[in-house]
């Protein structure tokens, strides 16, 4: 009969680990790549803004050259805050589901006056096609680098439904934590104190695997070297990486320490009644 | 305290245990799918520190180069004082390159190697837009680590951009070829090139 219970026990303290580790793993991507907010301050500490209008400016002077125009006339077409504001319209698109179109009314607008100001005379028709054509291929450009994709709204559903799979899977792994700790607890009632180190070994699982996890990672993936798209969507991406493992190892670390205090408290309590008992006896 | 000692070794071995149980499942069941998209990440994780030294450009005594330019790289300067112009020369003709300055087209020869050389830029007005106030005989002095070379302008033709055999490349002769686009206060893409012929003058 002990034996069984052993056994129970121990499926007990592996469903109790796993569900510790899903929870925290879920808990983790669910406040950081699945939320919107924290996306957006990593934008803001990555100097993201900064670095696209530079991007942008990059680009826009691929064509200059080529079409005749001075230099001069990319000046200020496109700032930091209309940027921002467009960022915040396509990663509503993404996140909130919204169905908002990208302004480059602005951009058009500031470079044509850049334009007329440039030249001194009166342009022909065939030259104003191309002044035309000049600025739709610089909101094109503008467009291509801003937001990468047109598939914003599938991305939404997509979201949508992990949001509705990880809001599922949170409850699912709470009753789970709940039901095997107390089922664990109820396995040794006679040693009530004794179910602390068995929770403790629990969260002592969980948190090496945590922290072994972060290092197989950071073993295999040179996190500071992944260039995606352009420089200023890979530093970002490379920022929200190193964040999850380090939240990982962090969160890990935590779980460790408690599993460890866990297991020496039930533990040390327990010989202490033990003895107690066996002086009484 | 012999007691506390073994229930707690035991409780951390059981803890490793599970730990090894769980890593065993997932790696049975998610090994590959986890090793292979490790292989598509590290793909985009370029080394950065990964870059050769350049060595300098020199001339040997048989008047031949050695260490040539890397792709994308200054080597020397154009100074054309009749036109104001003093701009860095890159070796290459990508867009990026003639955004910095002036190009360098790869499959011609370098200064000082006796053959043809072909260099281009933009009409804008920090590179050629003044191309059309330059007259025969005006000079266009190219600077490189391996020495000063003058030219003299001694032709300048209208091509359009499909007349490739208006910039021949040879090694008989050392000409230096340098276009522009053409006109030079034209709006959106030319067509024309306009060519500035010179030889070697010393």
């Amino acid at each position: 009969m002990n034996t069984v219970i052993k056994i129970i026990r121990f499926i007990l303290l592996i469903v109790l680990t796993v569900s510790i580790i899903a929870l925290v793993f879920i808990n983790i991507a669910s406040s950081t790549i699945l939320n919107k907010e924290y996306i957006l301050g990593k934008m803001d500490e990555t100097f993201y803004y900064m670095d696209i209008r530079e991007e942008l400016e990059n680009n826009f002077e691929n064509y200059i050259g080529q079409s005749g125009f001075d230099e001069e006339v990319m000046n200020n077409i496109v700032t930091e805050e209309k940027i921002k504001e467009d960022t915040g319209i396509i990663l509503s698109n993404i996140y909130d589901g919204t169905s908002e179109e990208i302004s480059t009314e602005e951009i058009e607008q500031n470079l044509r006056t850049n334009i007329e100001n440039s030249l001194n005379h009166d342009l022909t028709a065939t030259q104003e096609k191309m002044v035309n054509q000049y600025i739709d291929t610089i909101c094109e450009q503008y467009l291509n680098i801003m937001s990468h994709t047109s598939y914003e709204n599938n991305i939404h559903n997509v979201l949508l439904k992990i949001n509705g799979y990880i809001e599922l899977a949170n409850k699912v792994l709470i009753i789970s934590i709940a039901v095997s700790a107390l089922l664990i607890i109820i396995s040794d009632y006679k040693k009530i104190i004794k179910a602390l180190s068995h929770l403790g070994i629990g969260l002592f699982a969980s948190g090496t695997f945590g922290i072994i996890v972060d290092m197989y990672i950071n073993a295999k993936i040179r996190i500071d070297n992944i260039v995606i798209l352009n420089d200023a969507i890979s530093e970002v991406i490379r920022n929200i990486l190193n964040n999850i493992f380090i939240t990982i190892r962090n969160q890990g670390v935590i779980l460790l320490v408690i599993g460890i205090a866990l297991i020496i408290v039930g533990n040390g309590i327990q010989t202490y009644l033990n003895k107690k008992q066996e002086e009484i006896d | 305290m012999k007691k506390f000692i073994k229930a707690t070794i035991i409780d951390v071995i059981v803890a490793f245990l599970i730990l090894i149980l769980i890593i065993f499942s997932i790696y049975m069941c998610l090994g590959q799918a986890i090793e292979e998209n490790i292989q598509l990440i590290n793909q985009v994780a370029i080394k950065v520190e990964n870059t050769t030294e350049q060595k300098e450009m020199e001339m040997n005594e048989n008047n031949r180069l050695e260490n040539y330019p890397e792709y994308g790289t200054q080597y020397a300067t154009i100074e054309i004082s009749k036109i104001d112009v003093d701009l860095p020369v890159y070796y290459g003709d990508t867009l990026e390159i003639l955004k910095k300055g002036v190009g360098h087209s790869s499959g011609s020869y370098f200064p000082g190697e006796g053959g043809s050389i072909v260099y281009m830029g933009h009409n804008s007005r920090k590179v050629f837009r003044r191309f059309s106030e330059l007259q025969i005989g005006d000079s266009i002095k190219v600077t490189t680590s391996y020495g000063e070379f003058n030219y003299k302008i001694y032709d300048m033709q209208l091509i359009n951009e499909t007349e490739t055999d208006k910039l021949p490349i040879q090694k008989e002769k050392e000409i230096l070829m340098v276009y522009t686009c053409y006109p030079f206060n034209n709006i959106g893409y030319a067509t024309q090139r306009y060519v500035v012929y010179a030889e070697l003058a010393e």
